[in-house]
């Protein structure tokens, strides 16, 4: 009964009350639905919309002392001040870096183990060698940084103590600028390629076994196979993912970059990425409208970008990176 | 034919008649890919083994020649003293329980009841709540306005600032809008038939059905309380409710001795047989990490379903 009681619109022959109306009993028929999702909206209003109005301050001189309302407008000041401070290229150009090296090593990572992992013919240590690459994923940057301490550190980390013990010379890995990139590159690989192997190795699951037993009957090799049918077969998703990585460029990990750095300044000159120099200026030197400015400039950027990854997906996949709302 | 199987021919993968037998490259990959997920297994894990058997080695032991194999040298006072009463970790421990407990449960409901009205296309207003959704994934306000926020609701300095501001994500609620939408329509139907509400719906018979989804949505949520560190660093001053990750990351850099030292001066017997400071490092480290490790493979396969889920397409 309450089922068919569902008012349906039929369109046409309405005036325009009727369907106000019509619209307003529909709405009254699910209220107890909009009180459900109450808690939920209240949430994205507060603490995702609110922060986006709250971008004004870029324009403002703000003081928590002067609040909201007593901070005069500034217009672009804080804009042009750090496009033209010398931090901008070096920003600019250590984020864009270290996207890079991700794009370029951290990236494929993943695809490959995938590919590895597939051709394990042992179901149990396949899913054995799964279970320990999902583990790094879910510990923090902070135990990382405790764990690289304890491997990589001149005086007592692991790999030195007994590259010392037989009489080698002690590796300068950590808080040095030369390889600081490793670091990151390393570090990013460790933590996260396991977990993104889930993704691909889903896509390869989904591949038709027809496809190989054909290819098989046609002689390819299991390294031809790799090539010519698991790798097509997955190419929409390492499309779709490698243009998400492309879109977020100036995302660099932020709090990988951050416990990377530690309190060490001698590594900002190629560490310091746009989005340590928001948190420094914000919260250790109460710069908030410069710092909100820099995320902003950050934030609208990466619109762009990614309007334009998506652009690039409809003409590459046929599909958008997102569904359009149905 | 049917000839019984011995165990060994039970073991081994059925070789397929048709198929021609390996080639030896084929073998000598073979042997070459087990060898190399050897070595992935070995550079994951060897970070974990080294901080275990650093915190489990004796005092003195570790003094003169470091980190130990043999268990005749190990001890487990670096864990005694990291849970008696002078340890820091202690509370912090707690806080970071409460918080993960309350914020894993309020978030799986704010986020799975919005999901619940999301995933209904019947709803006026459909199209505007999954614009909404959608835009604060490609945009945000930055750090410091989110701050401004925060503080204005009064929530800084409190546990509530670790809790309220993290209880949704729109990609979650987009991987239970799959989940759901996923759900047989004849079963809703038919509670709506025997009168049930919305409410009673979401409640008696959406949630019941959803325990994977749930399962990996609450991993998510709790890995995030469990690991956050930054945004607690930035709002929390008051040292009491400081969380676990903010502590150990002030104890890896020396900012904070492990344990009160005063209090620990007080337990005299102890002030001689004090492990070194790594070895109370590496015990804090070790602590942080054991839940989780513990919790994660048992939910292994709800969260590999999970994350396929919202892989599909975003």
């Amino acid at each position: 009964m309450t089922v068919n009681a569902r008012p349906i619109g039929n369109g046409a022959s309405q005036t325009r009350k009727e369907k106000w109306e019509r619209l307003l009993k529909r709405i009254w028929f699910y209220r107890y639905l909009y009180l459900l999702a109450l808690p939920g909206l209240l949430y994205f209003l507060i603490f995702a919309y609110l922060p986006m109005w709250g971008v004004v301050i870029a324009f403002k001189d703000f003081r928590l002392f002067r609040g909201f309302d007593g901070s005069p407008w500034v217009g672009l000041k804080h804009f042009i001040f750090f496009f033209t401070s010398p931090s901008f290229p070096r920003l600019l150009k250590n984020t864009i870096v270290i996207s890079g090296l991700y794009l370029v090593f951290v990236f494929p990572a993943p695809i490959l183990l995938a590919l590895l992992l597939n051709e394990l013919k042992s179901g149990v240590y396949k899913r054995f060698v799964q279970t320990v690459s999902y583990l790094p994923h879910f510990i923090s940057w902070v135990v990382v940084g405790g764990l690289l301490t304890y491997t990589f550190s001149l005086s007592m980390g692991a790999v030195n103590l007994q590259l010392q013990r037989i009489g080698m010379e002690p590796l300068h890995i950590l808080g040095n600028q030369d390889t600081f990139y490793s670091l990151v590159v390393g570090t990013g690989i460790w933590k996260e390629m396991g977990w993104e192997t889930i993704i691909y190795l889903a896509a390869i699951a989904g591949i038709s076994p027809e496809l190989y037993e054909a290819a098989i009957i046609d002689g390819a090799n299991r390294f031809q196979r790799v090539l010519y049918v698991t790798l097509p077969g997955i190419s929409a998703v390492i499309v779709i993912m490698l243009i998400l990585q492309v879109s977020a460029i100036l995302n660099s990990n932020f709090l990988q970059i951050l416990i990377l750095q530690g309190s060490d300044a001698s590594l900002y000159e190629v560490g310091d990425v746009i989005d340590t120099w928001v948190y420094r200026a914000g919260f250790l030197q109460s710069q908030l409208s410069l710092s909100t400015a820099v995320s902003l400039f950050k934030g609208v950027v990466g619109l762009v970008l990614v309007f334009l990854a998506n652009k690039a997906a409809n003409k590459i996949t046929g599909e958008g990176l997102w569904s359009k709302p149905s | 034919m049917n000839t019984p199987k011995t165990f060994l021919q039970k073991l081994l993968p059925a070789r397929n008649p048709n198929k021609v037998r390996d080639s030896f490259w084929s073998r000598a990959f073979d042997l070459f890919n087990i060898t190399l997920m050897m070595v992935v297994v070995l550079a994951t894990l060897a970070p974990f083994l080294y901080i275990l058997l650093g915190s489990l080695t004796e005092a003195d032991y570790y003094r003169l020649h470091g980190v130990s194999i043999n268990p005749a040298h190990w001890s487990l006072a670096s864990y005694e003293i990291l849970f008696s009463a002078s340890s820091r970790l202690i509370p912090a421990f707690r806080v970071t329980f409460i918080s993960t407990v309350i914020g894993t449960t309020l978030g799986l409901f704010v986020t799975s009841s919005l999901a619940f009205v999301v995933s209904r296309r019947e709803l006026p207003g459909h199209k505007a709540l999954i614009m909404m959704l959608f835009v604060t994934m490609i945009f945000n306000g930055g750090m410091v306005p989110f701050y401004l926020i925060v503080d204005g609701l009064k929530l800084t300095n409190t546990i509530w600032s670790m809790i309220i501001p993290f209880l949704s994500d729109a990609w979650f609620v987009f991987i239970l809008v799959k989940f759901f939408e996923s759900l047989p329509q004849e079963l809703l139907d038919a509670a709506r038939i025997d009168g049930c509400s919305e409410i009673d719906l979401y409640f008696r018979i959406v949630l019941p059905l959803s325990k994977p989804v749930l399962a990996t949505i609450g991993l998510f949520f709790a890995v995030y309380f469990w690991n956050q560190w930054f945004w607690p660093m930035v709002f929390i001053q008051d040292s009491e409710i400081l969380p676990l990750q903010v502590i150990l990351r002030s104890i890896l850099s020396s900012l904070l001795p492990v344990t009160n030292p005063n209090a620990a001066m007080q337990q005299a017997r102890m002030a001689s047989e004090m492990p070194p400071v790594e070895v109370m490092r590496m015990a804090a480290i070790m602590v942080t990490i054991v839940p989780i490790a513990i919790v994660y493979p048992f939910l292994q396969r709800y969260f590999v379903k999970g994350v396929m889920i919202g892989a599909v397409k975003g």
